[in-house]
């Protein structure tokens, strides 16, 4: 990969940039300190985020759409645990359009439709949780996280979203639309030069440095817990089980990755993949997480399979984790998980939106943008006692399990 | 004694939007389809697509392509099941496959090495699984009864049955399949490419060697390399690696054609859920016939894909109670014949409203022509999607093997950009006149239970 560039706009916002030669678009990453870390209503930050697209000083939400499709820019907003991520796309010709577009619906939006993009918003998230796994997902999180922002999820949002109006998002989103809280990060075949001129021009202007979001740590899962969700007709039972691991920043980030690697991430050759479902034929989708935010993280296995199964799929967690807690695994498997994941960090940084997305997000979440080249020598450190070492610190501990499953497989829980 | 080298009978050059240097296309002499398309960065995609998929299938065998796919990762003579992922992973791929109605393809993404190390036992590998599979009756499982399923070996029998279930508990599985078979009543494409589970439980192991015998011929595949790699070289070690020992026959199959539906059809389903999911289906022209399937995607994107889209618009943003709360437009292209999709979830107490809203905007194709302003936004983004698949060598090569095998020639891919910019808003409307009429529409609708 190429190195990039840090330079700094006269009111302080930090912008990003790597020249890829010979690639047809651009992608631009505006990323905000803020987040769902940040709410104070659970979907405050995903509605802001929405309503970005509804309407500016001088533009209504049709005259948005038009401009953006067009020109073929896409501009889309996601909102994470630690941060809001405005990002677009483009073909290179479009560049000064494109900039433009961006500048005005981040400085000038209304958010004058909260109202009824809330609607909106509701009825996605319905039907978001009409898919059961969504749904066991989603209850998962909430009780890991129930007095933290992070737990937040779909079900929340619904609770909150009545609460949530047009005064409370704008306040909340310019709040943190401040120099000290935002960092560009830009990818594409145009000059640094270019870019800096340009993002002067349209994002000097911003001003401010009162900064109202304090997180604090998420608290230890109190007890062991099991959330039951019936559905009546549900052909599988999705099952998942996470505890709370350390962050992003922590010096178990890289052997808590490597353990996930091996336990059941790396794909078709994973231990979950292949104990659970090569050899007992146990499901189609079974995986391990490993979710670090900047305050805490989740790791968590997930599988779907028939009700009746329920109690091996449980014991099949158990026991692999137990195996990699007991046992070092050797020389080889350790090293192949490496590879692994390592050889994989090309396969996500191929895009330019893709190396957008890593360069800001590090550098938002206070690691700094070269974290992403020094995340590869953290790993190649971790040892054989590490994987146990994590295995045992953070998966002996509390744990909350979600079932999704007819009525009758639930009984004895 | 060294086997000799199937020959190259053709090699053709054909430019592509997006990429630096033509691709390679040849053909040997054993029917064999090599494609190479390079690509600078560090890793490479290597894929082999096979002519086959439901469309080859019949009741008794429904699935069969499907677990075909599941069961080529099970191991050669060479190397034992597991095995192939294992090395390969070890080295940061990714390693998968799909099946769909008119193919099936497996693919490796990796870094490639010094050397091309890695590229190059990536593809020995690949090549190894693609002629060698032996599909072990261990790793397939005993036979069994699927309604009352007393079995111990639960081996990928049951993971192919557990992605049934999965399928069983997705809304939108389940409306698209509802009118998949509403829109169907002889063409093979009615089928499910998943099978069902009375099928896999009990189809036999010589069924499916048989099946593998008969379609993974040279003249089905296309293998193809995407990336920063010595075309000469590549092609030499493909013809190497790809020695087909056996050169059945190839089988030209018929499919029953389906009869011209004359009227709409609807099926509606309930189920446990909070929300309405709503499908129309039209049949559309074959993937082959460039111009009216460029249309139809021109007419999607200005009908259903975007924020300033006509449904989207229409339906969404500007009602003050919307009754939908995501609307969309698709079309799926296929060999013998493509479909044309919207994709609605609505409130579940408006389905007459919905359905009555969604034919009004088919309505208004005739009624509000499309303008200058919503074709040049069109082209525009379908000349913007051709960049961002250039972006990834594993999008590269799904998007010529995806076409390569529904045209059946590479210029369906290659032409497209070309073809788009003749296209007018006068073979829009005939393209919507001849597809997208209202009385050939299916409706497959999936409500709450009451």
């Amino acid at each position: 990969m190429n190195s990039f560039d840090i330079s700094t706009l006269s009111n302080g916002i930090k912008v990003i940039t790597r020249k890829n030669k010979n690639t047809p678009r651009t992608a631009v990453n505006l990323f905000i300190d803020s987040g769902i870390k940040c709410e104070t209503k659970a979907g405050e930050a995903s509605l802001a985020g929405r309503l970005l697209l509804q309407g500016t000083n001088t533009k209504n939400t049709e005259e948005i759409a038009k401009e953006l499709d067009n020109n073929a820019i896409e501009i889309s907003i996601d909102t994470k645990q630690d941060y809001a991520k405005v990002r677009t796309v483009f073909l290179n010709e479009d560049f000064d359009k494109a900039i433009e577009i961006f500048a005005d619906l981040t400085k000038n939006s209304t958010f004058e439709k909260a109202e009824k993009e809330s609607v909106k918003f509701k009825g996605e998230i319905e039907m978001d949780l009409d898919s059961p796994r969504t749904k066991a997902i989603d209850n998962l999180i909430k009780n890991i996280y129930p007095n933290h922002p992070y737990g937040n999820t779909h079900t929340k949002v619904l609770n909150d979203l009545p609460e949530i109006n047009r005064d409370l998002l704008k306040d909340y989103y310019y709040s943190s639309l401040i120099p000290d809280a935002m960092t560009f990060a830009v990818v594409g075949d145009i000059d640094k030069d270019s870019i800096i001129s340009t993002f002067e021009s349209k994002f000097a202007n911003i001003k401010g440095n009162l900064n109202k979001c304090t997180v604090k740590i998420p608290d230890a899962i109190q007890e062991n817990k099991t959330i039951l969700i019936k559905k009546a007709d549900a052909a599988q039972a999705q099952i998942v089980k996470g505890w709370i691991v350390p962050d992003m920043a922590s010096e178990d980030f890289a052997p808590l990755a490597i353990f996930n690697t091996i336990l059941g991430s790396s794909g078709l050759s994973s231990r979950l993949f292949v104990e659970l479902r090569d050899k007992k034929g146990l499901a189609y989708h079974v995986r391990s997480t490993f979710d670090p935010f900047k305050h805490s993280g989740t790791f968590s296995v997930y599988i779907g399979t028939a009700p009746v199964n329920i109690n091996t799929a449980l014991d099949g967690f158990n026991t692999e984790i137990r195996k990699l807690q007991e046992e070092l695994v050797s020389k080889k498997e350790l090293e192949d998980a490496k590879s692994n994941y390592l050889g994989k960090r090309a396969f996500y940084h191929e895009t330019n939106a893709q190396q957008a997305h890593y360069l800001g997000y590090y550098d938002i979440i206070g690691l700094g943008a070269d974290y992403d080249n020094i995340v590869p020598e953290k790993i190649k450190k971790v040892s054989e006692k590490d994987i146990r070492d994590v295995a045992n610190k953070y998966l002996s501990g509390n744990s909350v399990i979600s079932i999704l499953a007819p009525e009758e497989f639930l009984k004895n829980f | 004694m060294k086997e000799e080298l199937s020959k190259v009978l053709e090699k053709n050059e054909v430019i592509f939007p997006f990429l630096d240097k033509p691709v390679e296309v040849y053909k040997l002499e054993n029917g064999h389809t090599i494609i190479i398309a390079q690509k600078q960065g560090e890793l490479v995609n290597v894929s082999t697509w096979v002519k086959t998929g439901s469309i080859n299938e019949d009741d008794k065998i429904t699935g069969i392509s499907h677990f075909l796919e599941h069961l080529m990762f099970k191991g050669t003579q060479n190397h034992p099941a597991g095995e192939f992922d294992r090395i390969l992973e070890a080295r940061g791929a990714i390693v998968n496959a799909a099946t769909w109605k008119d193919y099936t393809f497996y693919y490796v993404t990796l870094p490639k090495g010094e050397n091309d190390k890695y590229f190059k036992e990536a593809l020995d590998l690949h090549a190894d699984m693609m002629l060698n599979a032996i599909l072990p009756e261990e790793e397939i499982g005993p036979v069994f009864d699927f309604n009352n399923p007393q079995v111990e070996e639960k081996r990928e029998r049951y993971v192919v049955i557990e992605e049934i279930r999965m399928r069983d508990d997705q809304p939108w599985t389940i409306t698209y399949d509802e009118l998949n078979n509403l829109m169907y009543t002889e063409h093979p494409y009615k089928r499910d490419v998943i099978g069902t589970g009375d099928v896999i439980s009990s189809v036999p192991r010589k069924t499916i060697f048989d099946y593998y015998k008969k379609w993974y011929t040279p003249e089905n595949m296309t293998t193809i390399i995407v990336g920063d790699v010595d075309p000469a070289q590549t092609l030499k070690e493909i013809r190497e690696k790809f020695a087909f020992k056996e050169l059945p026959a190839s089988v030209k199959p018929e499919y029953s054609p389906e009869p011209e539906q004359t009227q709409p059809r609807y099926v509606e389903k309930t189920g446990n859920y909070n929300t309405g999911f709503l499908m129309f289906g039209f049949h559309g022209p074959k993937a082959g016939n460039l111009k009216d399937s460029i249309a139809l995607d021109v007419l999607s994107i200005i009908l259903g894909e975007g924020n300033s889209s006509r449904l989207y618009q229409n339906l969404i943003e500007k009602p003050d109670k919307p009754v939908f709360n995501v609307v969309g437009t698709t079309q799926y292209q296929f060999k013998d014949g493509n479909t044309f999709f919207v994709q609605a979830n609505f409130r579940p107490d408006q389905k007459d409203k919905a359905k009555e809203l969604l034919r009004n905007e088919f309505r208004n194709i005739v009624d509000f022509p499309v303008s200058e302003e919503e074709l040049r936004k069109a082209k525009k983004k379908l000349k913007s999607n051709f960049a961002e698949e250039s972006e990834t060598v594993s999008e590269i090569g799904e998007s010529i093997g995806h076409y390569i095998t529904i045209c059946d020639n590479i210029t369906c891919y290659a032409e497209y950009l070309k073809v788009l910019d003749t296209i007018t808003i006068q073979d829009i409307l005939e393209a919507a006149g001849k597809y997208l009429d209202l009385n050939k529409v299916s409706i497959s609708i999936l409500l709450p239970e009451r």
